[in-house]
Parts: structure tokens; sequence; C-alpha cells
């Protein structure tokens, strides 16, 4: 296990947990030892048999974006750790608890793809992940086991939904402006120059437990933040920890809904996940998509469509504002949904109007956002607003 | 968007980033190419008839922001 335990943040995304303690090097050391060396290929194989998926959210196997970078080599390998998805703060706990198993995964990589650089790619005011860091990269140039390492440059994007796109992250890497690029294949998220490795934070952390311990040694958890009423958890789930398992573990009693991936995630009934895996590749297989690993519940304050409709005008305004229907059909949906979530009595042509509204923004922006939007939408009006109202 | 296009065959995809919703390729590509409620191209997610590709070929060459491709297309 990388955590001990659930680790307590803010509803504002701030570590409140006083039992934990950073992890600095000669520690990080003594808990994760280097059961042996790995070679390069061997280090290859071995994320390839554990079967490791990319933690952004996306769960593209890590073995086959690597590959063609491994041919080409890469200037820069960025670990992602923006977490512009402002319900997450798994990545915020690997920064500011285990900051040298983010660099041991980024640093293996480096070595890897001939990489000059490693780059944390962090947002704007995460001021307690950069303070981490920054310590965390003054320990290691002067311990001499590692010395063999490529520099690390802290960067900051604006604190932006879309800083974390991997497009925009490598755009501003190369001191480009912050924004998705239209890109043709989602692997290499890049339009122009050498390619670029990046991976999410917990993904970089995830190759460097398996640099220390071997695809043996590895453990398939899942980091996962549990966004509760008044208060967030960062859990660790073992593999086989179902959805209700994890509930009981945390004495926590189980919402009627949760809202899994996020702002762009989906709405779920309890009784559809309870006694499914957290686990994101067997709930792909049911056809659910895990996002970052969030699974959040209704603010203490809120009614469950009127966060919907709150997320939707947040996320409107959070367009890179590059592509027409992501321009104006964002401000649209988010206008109609709280038209449509306030009225006393709902109609079915405020229905059809929404449902025709998100045909004509689905899969018509350059980067996904919109398509974030307009699931998260659809699947708020099937979880609240069910049939029912089409009479 | 997905690339949707299985080898042999041709489909049109935007850059929607460098559209600005002139509209000339719905003139160019009747039948084809559709404007939304704000200007912007909406055409079939599915590859191409021959006829349509015809048609398609011609608001790719006319769209004022090259903005248009197709994708899977080898001819001149």
């Amino acid at each position: 296990m990388i955590l001990d335990g659930a680790v307590s943040f803010d509803s504002n995304g701030h570590l409140t947990d006083s039992r934990q303690r950073r992890v600095g090097l000669p520690e990080h050391w003594e808990r994760f030892p280097r059961a042996q060396k790995l070679s390069d290929q061997q280090l290859l194989d071995a994320i390839r048999d554990v079967d490791l998926t990319g933690r952004g959210g996306g769960h593209f196997p890590v073995s086959r974006k690597l590959a063609p970078i491994v041919e080409s080599g890469a200037a820069s390998v960025v670990i992602n750790g923006s977490e512009g998805e402002v319900l997450s703060s798994k990545d915020a706990a690997l920064l500011q608890l285990h900051p040298h198993l983010v660099l041991d995964g980024a640093q293996a990589l480096a070595r890897i793809v001939r990489a000059n650089e490693v780059v944390v790619w962090l947002h704007e005011g995460a001021a307690a992940s950069l303070a981490s860091m920054q310590v965390a990269c003054y320990e290691r140039e002067r311990d001499p086991r590692h010395a063999d390492e490529v520099p690390v440059r802290i960067m900051f994007g604006p604190a932006r939904y879309l800083t974390g796109e991997a497009s925009s992250a490598i755009a501003g890497v190369r001191g480009l402006p912050v924004l998705p690029r239209f890109v043709r294949n989602p692997a290499a998220p890049w339009v122009e120059g050498e390619p670029v490795l990046l991976h999410n934070a917990e993904t970089h952390a995830r190759v460097g437990l398996v640099s220390r311990r071997g695809a043996e040694g590895y453990e398939p958890t899942s980091l996962v933040t549990l966004v509760l009423p008044r208060h967030r958890l960062v859990v660790e789930a073992k593999r086989g920890t179902t959805f209700a398992s994890m509930y009981a573990h945390e004495r926590l009693s189980p919402p009627e809904h949760i809202l899994l991936g996020g702002y762009s995630g989906t709405w779920l009934p309890w009784e559809r996940i309870a006694a499914l895996p957290v686990d994101p590749i067997a709930l792909r297989r049911q056809g659910i998509s895990f996002g970052a690993g969030i699974i959040a519940q209704v603010p203490h304050d809120r009614e469950a469509l009127e966060w919907t409709a709150e997320i939707l005008s947040w996320m409107a305004g959070e367009s890179a504002g590059q592509c027409g229907p992501c321009i104006f059909g964002l401000p649209e949906l988010s206008k109609q949904f709280t038209e449509f979530q306030m009225a006393k009595k709902r109609s079915s042509r405020q229905r059809r109007r929404i449902e025709e509204l998100m045909h004509l923004i689905d899969g018509r922006g350059a980067c996904r956002h919109p398509d974030g939007v307009v699931r998260m939408a659809r699947s708020a009006i099937e979880a609240f607003a069910p049939a029912e109202v089409r009479a | 968007m997905r690339d949707r296009c299985p080898d042999g065959t041709v489909s049109l995809r935007v850059n929607p980033i460098l559209c600005d919703g002139i509209g000339m390729c719905a003139h160019l590509a009747p039948g084809v190419i559709e404007i939304d409620p704000w200007g912007f191209p909406l055409f079939p997610r599915r590859p191409l008839t021959e006829d349509e590709q015809a048609k398609a070929l011609r608001a790719v060459r006319g769209c004022p922001k090259q903005a248009l491709l197709l994708d899977g297309y080898s001819g001149s």
C-alpha cells in the first residue's frame, strides 16, 4: 500500500489530516526499499505485466503509450500534477505525502526515453504541493543514490479546469499558451515538436512502485477521492474492494446517488455500483467510466439537480473558448438546464430542447471538455428527472 | 473526435479550433454539410459515399480557414 489509511482534505482540497506526515527521502528508502535494480527493459516488461493504466482518467495502457516514445526518445517527461478536476485530491495527496515515489517513476521513465528533464506541471495556487516537490528536489540533489538523475523543473499553469488536459499541459511546458490543441492521435497529444511523455502524478507514482518492487511486489490498488457532503477522503482501494465495502470500511453511510468521475463524470444510483469493484478496468467492462477516481456526493447544503446546474454553469465558463459548439453550446445548455431545474413543472419541451442541445455539442470540440459536460448533464437528467416528466 | 476511418474509406473532419463558422462549406457541399444554430458545420460521422466525397472535397478546398480535412483521401 502507498497510503497509511484514508487521508482527509477539506472541501476546498486542502490537506487537513494531522496524522499524515510527508515522507522525506530517508524514510522513503526505508518504506520502499529497492528490491532489485531493474534494467530499462525489465521495468518496461514489469509495467506491461501489471497492466498499468493512465490514472488521469483515460486508463490507456501505459506500456502502449510508452512504446513509440521509447523508440523515438522524448524531450521531457512531465508529471501532470495540476489536477484540473476540482473534486480530485488524490494527486495532491501523493505530491504532498509521497513526492519521492512520484519522482522515482518520472526519473525511471526519463532514463528509458532519454529525456533531459523532468517537469512537474502544477496548478497556480497549489502551494502545498509546490513546497513538497521543491523540498523533494532539494533532498534528491544532495543524495548520492540519486546522482544520475536529470534536473527537475517545476512549472505552473493557470488555475483552470483545462490546465491538466494533456495537450494544454504539453503546450504549457513548451512555453506556449495553455490551451487544448487539435490532436489527431490522443497517445501523442502535441501538434509539433519533439515527443513529450506526460503522465498523471499517480501513474508516475505507480511506475515508481514498480521500479522499486518489480512486478511481483506491486500491489494493484486504486487511489480514490471520496467527496463527502462536508469534506473529502483520499482512500487507497485494494483490488476486489467494492463500493459498498469501501464505504463500510470508512464507516460511511451510502448515498442514494454518486457522481462518479467528477465534474465531467456520471451520476449513478448507488444500487447500480454498490456491489461493483472500485477498479477502472472492471468498471469499464460494465460500461462505466471511473475517470480520475472521484466518487462524489452532493454537498450538505445543495440538492443534486441544483448542484448539477451549478457545475454546468462553472464548466461552461471553463471552456477554452476555441471551438464554436463549446463556446456557444455550453452556456446555452447551462441556461436551459438551470431553467429546467428551477421550473415548478418541468415540461417535455424543455427536456427535448436540452436533449437536442446535448446532441449538437457532443463530440464536436478539439478536446473532450464539452463531451464530459454533456455526459454529466445527461446522467443527471436520467438520475434525478426521469421520464415521468415527459408526460 | 475519434478516428472513424476504416481502411480504404474517406470521412470528413473539422479542426474546430480553426473553424470560424463562416459557412462556405455548407454551400459547397449541399446535402453533406449542414450548419448548426451557431454557424458551425455538421456532417455525417461515418465513411462518405463517392458522391458525398466529391462534394466534401469542394468544401475542403474552398474552406477559407482550411479547417476541413478529408481523412483517408489519397487523391490530389
